[in-house]
């Protein structure tokens, strides 16, 4: 603002003319000053109070020469602005509000390196393991054999289907791991020390390879523990123990020798195998996926019927996500490319295709907001992850070690940073997911 | 001093009533907020600038609670003072 632009202004207020307006551009500073100094306050209605308030000295740094100085006490004029001016100005914020983020600050501060993709080696390496102990061992499970084998067929079906559709490479190596069955973490984690343990001495070379790609495979080593755990020296078990890294966390139970010890990991861990092949068998949601046209159907009545239940929900909860996007009235084809993107009908767990970004598998530490940082730059749009697995994640902290989440591939409108529309229309889902 | 004063003086200094001198104030007042919502800042006389910054989100911890909070951006109108102000004032 000139003095021109508000004498021009003045001019137009009745009773003022040119050189009252003059006059007063002229001497509103000094009336102002004035004020200041006397009563250190100035209140001017519609626009808000200035005020004089007491710095303290302090010490600094002279940026040139680098010598401290002291900044003396003195005064200076703040603003504060009337509420009315102060919300006209904050307008492109004003329906954002604060949003809670649950329980301590933990989520916000942990951070994963990205999921690096298997190298190839180490798949073959893990699927080679259990073909030949199973000839070793003819006794072993019938359920936990027949498991590889619909595997290796499941694998065929998949390839059949995803063959017209430019199959990379890198989908089917990653396919043995989103076959393999879920496991609830803690049983993930035991399962995983004794497969570590017993395999080190008998094939040194795949425990490396398993290392490097940290991502243990649940189902597929299970099979041969008994028998090499007979084989498997005392000796050897022990300097095994010593050269693990410490990365993996073990329980105390393999530390203490005993034969009792012993025994009872033989049974827990046999339990586990059979529980897995069950639930593999019987109750997967990915059986039902990949069986589509096998001879599985049959079985799959029962699953299917709660699939069917759980669209049923989606279906409300995306109508419901769809209004408020229309009243919104902003981005709404963002929002529904997002859930149609996702809600594929009969598939359950998309595939890394043009839908998915990528498929993870969550490691110890990992949580959505990490996960979205990684994959989109900012924690605050973990909430389209959350939406993207809401099947299988009962609320945003319901992570566990083993689950298999999607990545959604987002508009970039939707995961930019700069924008503010996208970081409110998170901000509002992230507002609505946790219940506030 | 409050908008009274003020207009008060404004009247004895510019020589015209009070109430006249009440819509050169509010004339003015106009001035500056539109040009702050337009353009983000005023120059306000010969005082300093009315400016709008933006305060980044961030994020709040209630020690009471054990609740991580966040805090939304927001803009605020802030004002800072010239030179000679500091010296008149001081």
């Amino acid at each position: 603002m000139t003095k021109e632009t508000i004498i021009k202004e003045l001019k137009k207020v009745a009773g003022a003319d040119k050189d009252k307006a003059r006059l007063f551009a002229d001497v509103i500073r000094d009336i102002i000053v004035e004020g200041l100094t006397s009563d250190g306050i100035v209140k001017i209605k519609g626009l808000g109070t200035f005020k004089v308030i007491e710095v303290k000295a302090r010490k600094s740094v002279n940026v040139n020469t680098g010598a401290e100085i002291e900044i003396a006490a003195h005064k200076k004029v703040t603003f504060t602005a009337e509420n009315q001016l102060a919300d006209e100005v904050n307008e492109p914020f004003s329906n954002m509000e604060v949003v809670n983020l649950g329980e301590s600050g933990e989520t916000v501060k942990k951070e994963k390196k990205p999921a690096e993709e298997k190298p190839a080696v180490a798949e073959k390496e893990i699927e080679k393991v259990p073909e030949t102990s199973d000839a070793d061992i003819p006794k072993e499970d019938e359920a936990m054999r027949r498991l590889d084998e619909d595997a290796e067929s499941l694998k065929g079906i998949l390839a059949m289907i995803n063959g017209p559709l430019t199959v990379n490479q890198e989908n089917q190596e990653a396919e043995p791991e989103q076959i393999e069955p879920v496991v609830n973490s803690t049983i993930h984690d035991e399962q995983e020390e004794e497969v570590v343990e017993q395999k080190q001495p008998v094939k040194p070379l795949a425990l490396a390879v398993t290392y490097e790609s940290d991502e243990p495979v649940a189902s597929v080593p299970v099979v041969s523990h008994e028998s090499l755990q007979t084989v498997v020296p005392e000796k050897n078990y022990e300097s095994t123990m010593q050269t693990r890294p410490q990365s993996i966390d073990l329980g105390p139970a393999p530390k203490i020798k005993s034969n009792y010890w012993k025994t009872v990991a033989i049974i827990v861990a046999l339990l586990l195998s059979g529980g897995v092949a069950v639930w593999y068998l019987f109750l997967s949601d990915n059986a039902l996926d990949f069986g589509r046209g096998s001879k599985r159907i049959t079985k799959m009545e029962k699953p299917k019927m709660s699939a069917e239940e759980k669209e049923k929900a989606r279906q409300v909860e995306l109508e419901r996500i769809k209004e408020e996007a229309r009243e919104m009235g902003n981005d709404e084809d963002d929002s529904t490319y997002v859930y149609t993107g996702i809600k594929k009908p009969g598939n359950n767990e998309p595939l890394p295709d043009g839908n998915a970004l990528a498929v993870v598998r969550v490691k110890d530490g990992d949580r959505l907001m990490s996960l979205s940082k990684q994959y989109y730059g900012h924690k605050m749009f973990w909430v389209y992850i959350y939406e993207a697995n809401i099947k299988k994640l009962r609320s945003p902290n319901d992570l566990q070690v083993g689950m298999q989440l999607v990545i959604p591939r987002l508009d970039p409108k939707l995961t930019d940073i700069e924008n503010v529309e996208s970081m409110e229309k998170a901000a509002r889902m992230e507002a609505r997911y946790l219940g506030n | 001093m409050n908008n009274k004063e003020l207009q008060a003086k404004v009247a004895e200094k510019v020589g015209v009533t009070q109430k006249v001198a009440g819509e050169m104030l509010e004339a003015m007042v106009k001035v500056v907020t539109s040009e702050v919502k337009e353009e983000g800042s005023s120059l306000f006389f010969d005082l300093g600038v009315l400016e709008v910054k933006t305060k980044e989100q961030r994020t709040m911890f209630n020690p009471n609670t054990g609740q991580m909070m966040l805090i939304p951006p927001k803009n605020v109108l802030g004002f800072k003072q010239y030179a000679t102000v500091k010296n008149l004032i001081n």
